[in-house]
């Protein structure tokens, strides 16, 4: 976690922005690092949903096929 | 909102700071509707055609299907998820991976990409307004002069959508999304009402080769390369999403299951009438008004996909010392200058080059894509250094080696050809290897392998990047 004054002084005359800018990117990149994210990260219910979609729909076909075309 | 804060959201929507939660515009619905308004367009179609080269009409539903599903799923890992937590577009966020200076690499490539794209994307907007035009003046073309002043025109009005922001690419998604969902499915109806449900699925492949499941793999991998090859559009859209959620499962709706759509007609199109580009065969088929209306959604279906190309890769213009201080319109300007100049100079050599195009971007975002989501889910565990990522200097942690992480370099630069070893994209001739893996899947797993190992044994064991800290 890292206040803004820590931020500004570890970014000031290093981003290549203007200076109210680079003010404003370090307001906002200390608000970050203050909460860790901006909007919460997938929850483990849309993992289990991607590895089931991509498992079922994406791999799956492709197995069935290569059964189907072995068996004929 | 005072003036201040009002320009601080507009830096946020057009340059280079993080978009926080209270500036994002895009619901989970806006986002879908944006990602079909992205996915349809000509090239699903072309890319439909080219698949019924080599299978019939539902396995190349089921190829289709799955490629998308397997690819976008993965890609929108390493890039909407990010992006989404960050606020940032995906080229800053490429500084965790390939070094604060080793992102112009990336930037270099999809740069030459995204113009050739805008090129291709306006010619099919132009030749579609050239069937619209000839039908109402009865001839069958109005010159190669009328497209080429089209496709400008097309450039012109994707330079005013992207100049008003993703506010106007929002609203302007929101209205023709539902409309392109309505007329794609009224191609279908149309082609089947014309030529035959029955004929559209019995009729045999175009020019298979002799193994059937050398033709499904074909099919399969067409659809992995195309669904892989959206990764320079994702991150621009992610970070304006209310949620991580908006941002990643948007792009089932869009890029997995419309596009599947589009390319499911494109097929059954090439393999009945042996065109698979609506363009041709709307208006014979449909007849004049169904024709020329679908032909109109077609044609504004290739400039939202355009808008959004180029929104995406002007943001990232926006990480370089030369565009940072430089206002919107003239980055947009900067960027559509060579697109029109390409359309000028050579439209016919970049637009009958389509499926090369396609091939030679696969075998870029194979090691991107594994690169991207090993060093983000494996290594940095999904946190990354926000100051870091916005440092250019060498006391960022993403400075690596001089700004440049050269372990990324290496296995990507390794990728590239791998890929070229199970087949060659610009001629779909395959080898042996191809058979058991497909290209565009051993070329992930390949670089991801490599790159995990590479970086575990050089980066993380030195303390180099960032890695071994909690941040």
């Amino acid at each position: 976690m890292k206040s803004y004054e820590s931020v500004y002084s570890e970014l000031k005359g290093k981003t290549g922005l203007d200076e109210e800018l680079e003010k404003e990117l370090c307001k906002r990149v200390a608000t970050i690092e203050e909460k860790g994210d901006i909007v919460p990260p997938l929850k483990k219910i849309d993992w289990a949903f991607i590895l089931a979609l991509f498992v079922l729909a994406g791999l799956l076909p492709v197995f069935i096929e290569a059964f189907r075309l072995s068996i004929g | 909102m005072s003036n201040n804060s009002f320009d601080a959201n507009k830096e946020a929507q057009f340059g280079m700071l993080p978009v926080m939660k209270e500036e994002r515009v895009y619901s989970l619905f806006d986002n879908s509707c944006i990602n079909i308004g992205f996915a349809i367009a000509t090239w699903c179609f072309l890319i439909g055609g080219t698949v019924s080269l080599f299978v019939d009409f539902w396995p190349a539903v089921i190829a289709t299907l799955a490629g998308n599903m397997a690819a976008v799923l993965l890609m929108a890992m390493g890039t909407s998820v990010p992006s989404a937590k960050y606020g940032a577009d995906n080229y800053t966020i490429s500084s965790s991976y390939m070094g604060n200076r080793g992102k112009a690499i990336v930037m270099v490539f999809m740069f030459v990409f995204q113009v050739a794209w805008l090129i291709i994307l306006s010619i099919m907007f132009g030749r579609a307004v050239d069937n619209v035009v000839s039908t109402a003046v009865k001839t069958d073309t109005m010159g190669p002069g009328f497209v080429g002043v089209m496709s400008i025109v097309s450039v012109a009005i994707v330079f005013l959508v992207v100049w008003r922001g993703p506010l106007v690419i929002r609203k302007f998604n929101i209205i023709v999304a539902p409309l392109l969902i309505i007329t794609i499915i009224a191609l279908l109806i149309i082609l089947s009402k014309d030529v035959g449900w029955d004929v559209i699925v019995n009729a045999p492949p175009i020019a298979p080769f002799d193994s059937e499941w050398v033709n499904f793999l074909l099919a399969f991998e067409l659809s992995l390369g195309a669904g892989l090859s959206w990764w320079p559009n994702m991150g621009g859209m992610a970070r304006l999403c209310k949620t991580t959620r908006a941002a990643y499962w948007a792009n089932l709706a869009g890029l997995i299951l419309a596009a599947s759509l589009g390319t499911a007609v494109g097929c059954a199109a090439a393999v009945t009438i042996g065109s698979s580009d609506p363009t041709e065969w709307m208006i014979p088929l449909g007849g004049v008004v169904l024709g020329v209306l679908a032909l109109v959604f077609v044609a504004i279906a290739n400039i939202t996909s355009n808008a959004i190309v180029t929104y995406g890769i002007c943001l990232g213009l926006k990480n370089f010392k030369f565009f940072r201080n430089k206002k919107w319109p003239v980055v947009i300007a900067i960027f559509c200058l060579p697109g029109i100049i390409g359309l000028i100079l050579w439209p016919s050599q970049i637009y009958d080059n389509f499926y090369i195009m396609l091939g030679v971007t696969c075998t870029f975002y194979c090691p991107m894509v594994a690169i991207n989501c090993v060093d983000y889910f494996l290594l940095r565990k999904q946190r990354l250094d926000v100051v870091g990522l916005y440092d250019n200097t060498k006391t960022s942690k993403y400075s690596f080696w001089k700004g440049f992480n050269w372990v990324a370099i290496v296995s990507f630069a390794a990728g590239m050809p791998f890929y070229l070893l199970f087949l060659n994209p610009a001629t779909l001739v395959y080898q042996e290897p191809f058979k058991y893996l497909t290209a565009s899947g051993a070329s992930v797993i390949f670089v991801a392998i490599l790159y995990f190992i590479l970086a575990k044994l050089i980066l993380v064991r030195n303390n180099i990047g960032g890695y071994s800290t909690k941040a």
